[in-house]
């Protein structure tokens, strides 16, 4: 049963672009007290001013997923604040897109898997203890589609999204007799800073074909405060992309042959 | 099949378990072995019973966590051998808890950093040599929590989901290329990892049963089987396949038998 959001304190990581801003001003319509955290703060100061304007009501606070002390420094300000929070949306992250042998082993291999992986836990780690008190609260995760099937070029992202996947999995079914809700979202390619943020020009162009099926990002949005209203354990966005993550669960060697084929073609060594 | 006489083998945690099991197996076969791991005692002593054997053997001591140790171990393999044919990416750990009650730093950073970061990191430095050779082979240790993500599993779970995801990747990248990747994937085993998965009540209470446990030599045999004979993964026992089967097809059931199962031992310890 859908419930009302109003007077909830939403938690949003990532909050100073794409899925995690569209998702902040729409969370501030339904008249929740959004937090905007993130590393940018002045990105997140101008958004936070726009939904005070618009009558919503939101704070913002820099963080760094990637670094454990000012996580927990950050949500203990957001309790002093609040008292609670409801709502955790941990959207934080980001994608390395080009062959394997390519992706540098500090930014595309470690950093990318403490801020969409580690980062995740950590942030959860933060503010779990609060909500099992009380006995109630959800926490959001976004994975990819990324978490469900592995493809060439993305192999260190889809390790963190597998990843997030299975946190996700694993703590709903350690707190969910406990009142707290915990959802996983896998959306599809979609229009946000993350395209702009590939690695090399060239790789992007070649995978520009697949990529022109993306959705808006705020559309991405609604439906994770569609989640928020009715929590279900999973969401994948768009939901024919579940045709082909069980395809490739069911007929994985099928898959790899496709993507052998894919890789035989492009993937030439220097 | 493949012989894998004079073929260098790199085995990551080779100081216990599954790999020193491995180690022992290959070079039976014929390897020669690169034992890599913090224990540096413990792999000359390898190195020395291996050598007696009749055997090669070149100790490393390394920390997977470290990327400067990562390559320098890719380095002295290459220099002592020229080649690596094999990377057995085997080192790894668990603490099995509720998720409240992980460590952030020991308990979440640092067994990602092991169970999965270190894993990329020597595939990483490995990689560029094997497509130089346009051959080679990188097995990597999962478990059959990189299938299944129950209660008290939450960390292990997810660096083990990512090792499946990375390898799934990876392996559509390198095969075209000549570089095979596979996958292991045990259930239960009676190593040392057992003492290092924490106190946990609801863990000592659902043990797994003998006959669904698998011993350190079987999974070494698995894994030189698949380095004879790449295939993309290997589920051992092999009946955990239904159980994993269950567990993708059936998501929500899956969540509610393992929720209630474990929900007593939850409620009992917020308790405490």
């Amino acid at each position: 049963m859908a419930h009302s959001l109003h007077g909830k304190v939403v938690l949003i990581t990532g909050a100073s672009s794409g899925f995690g801003e569209d998702a902040a001003r729409l969370f501030a319509t339904e008249g929740c007290k959004v937090v905007l955290a993130a590393r940018r703060l002045e990105k997140l100061q101008v958004l936070a001013a726009e939904i005070q304007e618009q009558g919503g009501e939101a704070i913002a606070v820099p963080v760094d997923v990637s670094q454990s002390a000012g996580i927990e420094v950050m949500v203990q300000s957001v309790l002093d604040l609040y008292g609670q929070i409801d709502i955790l949306f941990n959207n934080a992250g980001f994608g390395a897109v080009d062959w394997f042998e390519n992706l540098e082993p500090e930014r595309h291999i470690e950093t990318l898997i403490r801020v969409n992986l580690i980062g995740t836990m950590l942030v959860t780690r933060a503010v779990l203890p609060e909500m099992l008190d009380r006995g109630s609260g959800h926490i959001i995760n976004m994975a990819s589609v990324a978490g469900l099937i592995a493809s060439p070029l993305i192999s260190t992202y889809s390790a963190s999204k597998y990843g997030v996947r299975a946190f996700t999995d694993s703590l709903r079914r350690e707190v969910a007799p406990l009142g707290i809700r915990v959802s996983g979202i896998y959306p599809g390619p979609a229009e946000t800073e993350f395209g702009t943020h590939l690695n090399q020009q060239r790789t992007r162009e070649k995978i520009n074909r697949f990529i022109d099926l993306r959705m808006t990002s705020g559309y991405v949005a609604r439906r994770v405060v569609d989640l928020a209203k009715r929590p279900r354990r999973s969401l994948v966005i768009p939901w024919w992309f579940r045709i082909i993550t069980t395809f490739d669960t069911l007929f994985p060697v099928v898959v790899d042959w496709i993507l052998y084929y894919f890789a035989r073609k492009n993937h030439t060594l220097e | 099949m493949v012989s894998l006489t004079g073929k260098v083998v790199i085995i990551t945690g080779a100081s216990s378990g599954f790999g020193a099991a491995a180690a022992k197996l290959f070079s039976q076969e014929g390897c020669k072995v690169v034992l890599a791991a913090r224990r540096m005692e413990r792999l000359e002593e390898m190195a020395d019973e291996i050598r007696r054997q009749g055997g090669t053997a070149l100790p490393v001591s390394t920390d997977v966590t470290e990327f400067e140790q990562v390559q320098a171990l890719v380095h002295s393999t290459m220099d002592e051998y020229g080649c690596i044919d094999v990377l057995f990416n085997n080192a790894g750990f668990g603490r099995l808890d509720w998720f409240e009650a992980l460590d952030p730093v020991r308990d979440v950073q640092m067994q990602l950093k092991v169970d999965l970061l270190g894993v990329v990191w020597m595939a990483r430095s490995v990689l560029p040599h094997m497509y130089k050779q346009r051959s080679g082979h990188i097995i990597n240790m999962c478990s059959l929590a990189g299938w299944a993500a129950p209660p008290l599993y939450t960390v292990y779970s997810a660096a083990k989901f990512g090792v499946r995801g990375f390898s799934e990747a990876l392996r559509r990248e390198t095969r075209p290329l000549g570089v095979e990747v596979s996958t292991v994937y045990p259930g239960s085993s009676s190593t040392e990892f057992q003492e290092h998965v924490g106190g946990n009540q609801a863990k000592k209470r659902f043990t797994t049963p003998k006959w669904l446990k698998v011993t350190p030599e079987e999974v070494a045999q698995g894994v030189v089987s698949l380095a004879k004979r790449p295939r993309r993964s290997l589920i051992l026992p092999r009946i955990m396949g239904l159980s994993i089967f269950f567990n993708s097809h059936f998501p929500g059931i899956s969540d509610r038998i393992q929720a209630r199962l474990f929900a007593p031992y939850h409620m009992k310890s917020m308790g405490e």
